[in-house]
């Protein structure tokens, strides 16, 4: 979040989300569609109130300082076999439907879904989404930034996602996951997913998978394997550094692990990435690596020490990490975190961070809560 | 003639006496039209996660019985083998990431009852001394005993 900068969002786009907000909200309170009748209905409201200073030097292009509530709302439907799940987030810094889709139980333990989701080949985003309470840290690692973060990797795929559960022996378990569909297009500096309420834009398709192995299918504990390829177009002189870079194919694979050892729990992933920009006659090649750790230790019911150490090696040569200058080489964090009441929590980090070409120091402060 | 006089009133005294210990029971019960006749540890856990559990081509309900704090313990440890704030966290986490519903939670009695009776398929554990006195239902499993 620290390198967010101020969001436009043209006025008829505002007008669309609030008249969607609307409609889904009348939608989950009505349901009159027998379809819809006997299911249950459940609504959660993640709330968040985050305050930032870099205490180091001014950096170009990066918010000094800035007070940024959030609130994420999330809608859920489950039926008998159909599931409608909906992620609509509002802060001072964005302003954007997340998530909407609809699944069908096709067998005991899978689904397909369709709609926009959060691609199978990130770990980090498709475990905490936008639920900031249940994520210990105040920030996420910069290979797994969403992509108006400046995320260097898809985020977001609008099509199918295919979701499985294959039971091995006693209660040990594969967990597959397959999503395909439209990702997103290079602008203006960041990568722009699929907009539901915007179709109008160029997409190509993406792909993102992920197979997990779990000791217990229903348990948190899990290692596994996930990646993603796709073609993200560029928009014609969006990049004024590159201005005939026509498209980019970018394939990454990566090994990840979130295990608990009692108080302790170590959350880890390592990228490879591969990027081919295509130029008139001309394709670029390169590469990079990225990965961190993440230690949290339950000190007590209420307290939580916790802290990360993000790398990447070859990041600095990457002409395809040069259009994000934001991104995240190397950062070492510690912060710590009361849980209070009935699902409040305050937190607190300190991180050093390295980008491509400044470095800075900074400090965060943040309540999160998730109601009812 | 007095010992053994006085044997058999204390065998009858210890006969009509309540048991001291060992007679508390935590049930899985369902209503009495209830098809479901037996479930599994896994299974019970996924119902209770708000994974989906199909018996008969149906989904099978858990209801949350928070009519008593002791029982809410009980179910706790011995059943999802977990602490109130991780069984919390792992209900939203599960919310958020696949859109599971959270088991509905019920503080009245009455209402559990009611809610059981509704559905074959919806299932919560209760005090046995509870269930016995409910005609309605059936007791699925033990799923608790006091030593």
């Amino acid at each position: 979040m620290d390198m967010k900068s101020r969001c436009h969002v043209p006025q008829t786009k505002v007008g669309n989300r609030r008249w969607l907000m609307t409609v889904i909200i009348l939608f989950a309170l009505n349901v009159p569609s027998p379809l819809l009748a006997e299911g249950q209905h459940d609504f959660l409201f993640f709330l968040s109130a985050e305050v930032f200073e870099n205490t180091s030097v001014d950096v170009s292009g990066i918010e000094s300082s800035d007070f940024i509530p959030t609130a994420d709302f999330l809608y859920s439907y489950s039926g008998d076999r159909m599931r409608v799940l909906g992620e609509y987030i509002w802060s001072s810094t964005e302003n954007e439907l997340e998530r909407l889709q609809v699944g069908w139980q096709t067998g005991q333990d899978t689904m397909l879904w369709l709609g926009r989701f959060h691609t199978p080949g990130n770990y980090w985003n498709t475990e905490f989404h936008h639920g900031q309470y249940l994520q210990t840290s105040i920030s996420r690692p910069g290979i797994d930034e969403w992509e108006d973060e400046g995320g260097p990797l898809v985020s977001h795929i609008t099509g199918a996602l295919f979701e499985s559960d294959l039971t091995l022996r006693q209660s040990a378990g594969l967990r597959v996951a397959v999503g395909a569909g439209l990702g997103p297009i290079l602008s203006g500096g960041e990568l722009r997913p699929f907009d539901l309420l915007d179709t109008s834009s160029v997409h190509d398709p993406a792909l993102g998978f992920r197979l997990a192995y779990l000791p217990d299918i229903i348990g948190e504990n899990q290692v596994g394997l996930l990646g993603g390829v796709g073609s993200i177009p560029v928009d014609p002189g969006s990049i004024p550094m590159m201005p005939a870079l026509d498209e980019i194919e970018q394939y990454h694979v990566s090994l990840y692990l979130d295990w608990r050892w009692g108080a302790l729990r170590l959350i880890s992933a390592f990228f490879y990435v591969e990027n081919d920009l295509k130029l008139p006659g001309a394709t670029v090649n390169d590469r990079f690596t990225s990965g961190y750790l993440q230690a949290e230790y339950q000190t007590s019911e209420n307290w939580t020490l916790f802290g990360r150490h993000e790398d990447s090696d070859d990041a600095a040569d990457s002409v395809y990490l040069s259009l994000f200058p934001d991104f995240v080489e190397r950062r070492n964090m510690l912060g710590v975190r009361w849980d209070f009441a009935k699902r409040h929590a305050f937190s607190f980090e300190f991180s050093e961070t390295e980008l491509r070409s400044d470095s800075f120091n900074q400090f965060r402060l943040q309540w999160s809560a998730v109601l009812p | 003639m007095r010992i053994l006089s006085s044997i058999v009133v204390v065998v009858l005294l210890a006969m009509s006496a309540p048991p001291a210990y060992g007679e508390e029971q935590v049930v899985l019960v369902a209503s009495a039209e209830s098809p479901i006749d037996n479930l599994s540890s896994l299974e019970l856990r996924k119902a209770y996660l708000g994974i989906s559990v199909r018996r008969d081509g149906d989904s099978i309900r858990a209801l949350r019985n928070m009519t008593d704090p002791q029982l809410n313990q009980i179910f706790l440890q011995s059943v999802m083998a977990t602490s109130e704030p991780v069984y919390e966290r792992r209900l939203l986490s599960l919310a958020l990431k696949y859109g599971r519903p959270r088991p509905p939670e019920y503080d009245n009695h009455a209402a559990i009852l009611r809610a059981l009776t509704e559905h074959p398929y919806n299932i919560t554990y209760m005090w046995k001394t509870d269930a016995d006195q409910s005609p309605n239902l059936k007791v699925i499993k033990v799923l608790w005993r006091e030593n």
